[in-house]
């Protein structure tokens, strides 16, 4: 990890606010039980979006499960802000863990493959689908690759933990 | 209360020291993953259906959602599973927590309630879709209501367990 990254990581972790998030494990538990409710909302209802694409559950039609689309983003706001606060309370923890990288890593490529969805007109394709009809292939593998990152997210946040300390401090 | 000795026999078996010490991929954070996932599924799915009936999204139709009920149950049995097995690893942890038992006592409501649901709701096939959205928006806020306490109680028993291990103090 490069010097300057070191230094704005140990400015925050001194500041006053940082302090604060970590001052009672009770706030931490709620920000962590805040976080695991973000992350419910959003695979309840992507998950579902997802699994449509790919063929399953074939008797809802599209369009409407696209109305749950504002429940996911409520989910995944509640877990940027959470997750922020986190981040800001234990900054050096977080940095120098190669797991909560990757998570970011994956998080990235999930917001991509959104851009992708409706950038190429996909979700245009697939909007009106009804009952019983299937989605385009390349529908199927935006979803697919939608509920492996999603899933790769919630995994590799697990992991912060034990993978503690794994990136080297320069 | 003196904490009984058998936690510390749980605690001395090869399964357990295993969980708790193993450096394997597979050890006690995989299967907290496993945990995680399981109950991303179960919850996710519910809190679906419970927004549904609640009115959220309108033009899902109801009747297909009797589809996720096969999830939701494979859920819970994948974190019944890995569930017996988190505290076979840390049976003194959770078995002297008075959270663990709430946390059970709102899971065992929790299915109660989605049963009943899945009952009332989805079995009756003469009802129209508003008649199963009036008989369902108690037992939907009641199950939103009972899933929260699960997980919350969940995410509390990392910050008031009182022992982590047979005479280890926190």
């Amino acid at each position: 990890m490069p010097v300057f990254v070191h230094s704005i990581v140990e400015w925050i972790a001194s500041t006053e606010f940082s302090q604060l998030m970590i001052a009672s494990k009770w706030w931490w538990a709620c920000l962590m039980d805040l976080h695991f409710i973000g992350l419910t909302l959003l695979i309840g209802t992507i998950g579902l979006l997802d699994l449509r694409m790919l063929g399953f559950l074939k008797q809802l039609p599209v369009e409407p499960l696209h109305q749950l689309v504002p429940w996911a983003i409520t989910g995944f706001c509640i877990n940027l802000v959470t997750g922020g606060l986190a981040f800001i309370g234990m900054p050096v923890f977080y940095t120098y863990d190669v797991a909560f990288w990757l998570k970011m890593l994956a998080i990235l490529l999930a917001g991509l493959n959104v851009m992708l969805f409706y950038w190429t007109g996909t979700f245009r394709r697939i909007e009106h689908l009804g009952p019983g009809e299937d989605a385009p292939p390349f529908a199927k593998f935006i979803a697919a690759s939608s509920l492996f990152l999603w899933f790769a997210v919630i995994i590799l946040g697990r992991y912060i933990q034990p993978l503690e300390d794994t990136i080297a401090v320069r | 209360m003196a904490v009984p000795l058998f936690l510390r026999s749980i605690e001395e078996t090869g399964l357990s020291t295993w969980i708790r010490q193993s450096d394997s991929p597979f050890g006690f954070y995989f299967i907290l993953v496993v945990h995680t996932i399981g109950m991303a599924s179960i919850v996710g799915a519910n809190t679906l259906i419970n927004l549904r009936l609640l009115g959220a999204a309108p033009r899902i139709p109801l009747v297909p959602l009797k589809r996720l009920f096969p999830i939701m149950w494979s859920g819970f049995f994948v974190n019944a599973i890995s569930g017996v097995f988190l505290v076979i690893g840390y049976p003194t942890k959770a078995l002297t927590n008075p959270v663990f038992y709430f946390k059970l006592l709102f899971i065992a409501l929790a299915l109660v309630t989605m049963q009943k649901i899945k009952n009332r709701v989805f079995s009756d096939t003469g009802l129209n879709e508003i008649a199963m959205e009036a008989k369902g928006r108690i037992l939907a806020k009641w199950s939103l209501f009972l899933w929260f306490a699960a997980i919350t109680s969940g995410r509390l028993l990392a910050y008031t367990y009182t022992y982590l291990q047979y005479g280890v103090h926190s």
